[in-house]
């Protein structure tokens, strides 16, 4: 059983430890957690989907496994396919089992959590299936000791979002005060909207349900360790803010690409393209993460305000200076590790014309005192060479070419890169001079790795996200303003490409190319170029990411 | 790092010779280990030399349980100090890995009838 004697006292969830067991020796440096105070059952709507077996399910046993979840805790899945609790579990078993995301899968820690899966089977338009959910709850308060403490998950179709939330105030499941009467928490899975209007209608209705304070918008890419690392890097380090600002950097490169094309996913991906899937969460969120204001605390709403801040501070996109700052692509049929792949407009559920893009690039600008003409250039795409998802921040180049008079007739500048996935670390691009008698300079990598540092921990973003929001932590989700701060931001973009049909300028990328010549064009019209493989071979193998 | 490897029927037990497993040796610890992953399913590994593991080390146990789990094996853990033990609390593992106080414990409870002590 765990003992509590080497560990110290927290007032957050998360927290570095500052004692080691029994107090010497060299410090432990992975977080640890606290397992949450408040027992609580969480009803996951949509728990028959894929969300739920391959990455809810995994995480909150792998929270079971570290002894990190409520006593008491209980799970009730709501979906439309018929199940009852026992072959609801015996599902869930066969998904965890094999699955990636699991820490390792043990029969006896498995046994002890499975106890904790209930499965009710309800349209989620039908009343029945909310009464028949408030008695299950009402079961898990007098059975687990849950004590009204509810945290709903909605897991579903995004059609559904406002549905579900209505239904459940109608049938008295929310309870907008927290206190000795419990606590309603409500996690929305992205997208949320799929503009900026629908985006504001479907916040009125969760608002007439929910506190803002109740709702927990999750994007998952804020769970990974790499993407909360930057707050520790820039803020734990005082070297790094000195030189974080206009004086120093040139411009910031955001990249997200994935080698996977549309897979199954080509009915949702049409509605979507990647701007909306990409963009309005993932890369919106990193980008302000980069470029935020310190803020005063690590948690609560500070992150969130001066994330906020960055977001409102984006010079909005005017619809002439669109050719400009804005690519669009689609890939069409190519090689992927030498195998011939399919275009987006063959694979199923794709219109044969579709003018879905399934790459994007954007030049943004941050219209304040710290970023006042530094580029930000954001790019993402499907069926690239890659799967790597990184931040390169370039720095400004010496303003004196002190080796003239040498072979050396060019320096590069410093990089600074921050590699989210895979091959977590950061790396800092310096120039060496080569032995010899000669002063050539060569570009060399300062390198961490986060596997060297600190093991191979295969913590899920889930697990991180999960246990914040049964601690009523909300400072790694989105909140309502950076959500319509983000729609607001790609509304001209979406609103031209939307009224200009690609046509037979889609497709313009090969699968397995690195996207559009345009997109290489507009950095070049500014004088940079893409941080790809050709600049990173060391941290990125295809091989390994396929 | 030379590991030292003993059988006890059809149990591989791996005794750590150093007294720090950490990011210095983690790296030479899973290469040498790989080998024998490979080609044993049960396995134990005596910590009783070891003084202190960090966070690397203890990925690199979790790395091994995985590769074994996967193809069927299974890790114990057998010697651990108090105060190994206590790292591996506060990273919450110790609930992962099946833990013994003695080798002969570990092996043993290979056999079907025999649970992880508590």
């Amino acid at each position: 059983m765990a003992s509590n004697d080497t560990t110290p006292s927290m007032s957050k969830a998360h927290g570095t430890p500052t004692v080691t067991a029994q107090g010497e020796g060299p410090k432990l440096s992975r977080p640890f957690l606290l397992r949450p105070e408040d027992s609580c059952a969480c009803v996951i709507f949509g728990a028959s989907g894929d969300l739920t077996s391959r990455k809810l399910i995994p995480a909150l046993y792998n929270l079971a496994c570290q002894d990190l979840l409520p006593p008491g805790f209980a799970v009730i899945g709501c979906a439309n396919t018929p199940m009852h609790d026992e072959s609801f579990r015996e599902h869930m078993c066969q998904r965890v089992k094999p699955s990636p995301e699991v820490l390792v899968f043990r029969q006896r820690l498995w046994d002890e959590f499975v106890p904790a899966l209930h499965y009710i089977t309800a349209d989620f338009e039908d009343p029945a299936g909310y009464q028949q959910l408030g008695q299950r709850l009402s079961e898990m308060d007098r059975e687990h000791g849950t004590n009204s403490n509810r945290l709903f998950y909605l897991a579903t179709s995004p059609s559904f979002y406002a549905t579900i939330a209505k239904n459940l105030a109608q049938h008295g499941l929310v309870s907008r005060r927290s206190g000795a009467a419990g606590w309603t928490r409500i996690i929305i899975e992205k997208p949320f909207g799929h503009d900026l209007e629908s985006a504001r209608r479907l916040d009125e209705v969760i608002h007439t349900v929910f506190d803002e304070a109740q709702v927990y918008r999750i994007d998952h890419y804020l769970g990974k360790e790499t993407v909360q690392n930057l707050l520790a890097f820039r803020f734990a380090n005082a070297i790094i803010e000195p030189i974080w600002n206009r004086h120093y950097v040139d411009h910031v490169q955001i990249t997200a690409a994935e080698m996977l094309g549309v897979e199954h996913r080509g009915k949702y991906y049409e509605e979507a393209g990647c701007l909306r899937d990409m963009f309005q969460n993932h890369l919106f969120q990193l980008m302000a993460l980069v470029a935020m204001e310190p803020p005063v605390r690590h948690y609560g709403q500070s992150v969130r305000d001066r994330k906020a801040d960055v977001l409102r501070a984006v010079l909005p996109i005017s619809a002439k200076d669109l050719a400009e700052v804005a690519v669009r692509g689609q890939y069409g049929p190519g090689e992927m590790q030498g195998k011939p792949v399919p275009g987006y407009r063959q694979e199923p559920d794709v219109a044969p014309n579709s003018s879905t893009e399934t790459f994007a690039v954007l030049k943004l600008l941050i219209d304040n005192w710290r970023w006042a003409n530094v580029p930000f250039y954001l790019r993402s795409g499907k069926r690239l060479p890659q799967k790597m998802t990184l931040i390169a921040i370039e720095f400004k180049r010496v303003p004196h070419l002190f080796f003239s008079e040498t072979p050396q007739d060019q320096i590069e500048p410093n990089v600074l890169t921050i590699r989210i996935q895979p091959n977590e670390g950061i790396s800092l691009q310096l120039g060496a001079k080569m032995p010899g008698p000669e002063m050539y300079l060569r570009q060399m990598q300062m390198n961490f790795s986060y596997s060297d540092a600190f093991g191979e921990f295969p913590a899920t973003a889930y697990e991180t996200l999960l246990l914040d929001a049964m601690q009523g932590d909300p400072t790694l989700f989105n909140r309502s303003d950076a959500v319509e701060l983000s729609w607001q931001i790609l509304e001209p973009v979406l609103e031209a490409w939307q009224a200009t049909r690609a046509g037979t300028a889609f497709p313009n990328y090969a699968a397995g190319t690195w996207g559009p010549a345009r997109a290489d064009t507009l950095l070049a019209r500014d004088g940079r170029a893409w941080k790809n493989a050709t600049t990173l071979p060391r941290f990125y193998v295809t091989e390994a990411d396929a | 790092m030379e590991l030292v490897v003993e059988k006890m029927d059809d149990v591989t037990v791996v005794i750590l010779p150093g007294e720090e497993l950490d990011a210095s040796n983690t790296k030479e610890f899973k290469s040498d280990m790989a080998p024998l992953l490979q080609a044993q399913a049960k396995v134990v590994f005596d910590l009783s030399q070891l003084r202190f593991v960090d966070s690397s080390g203890l990925g690199s146990f979790l790395s091994c349980l995985r590769q074994l789990n996967a193809t069927g094996g299974d890790l114990k853990l057998c010697g651990m100090s108090q105060r190994v033990r206590a790292l591996f609390e506060l990273v919450r593992m110790h609930r992962i890995f099946d833990i013994y106080t003695t080798r002969d414990e570990a092996v043993r409870a290979f056999q079907p009838e025999r649970g992880p002590q508590e």
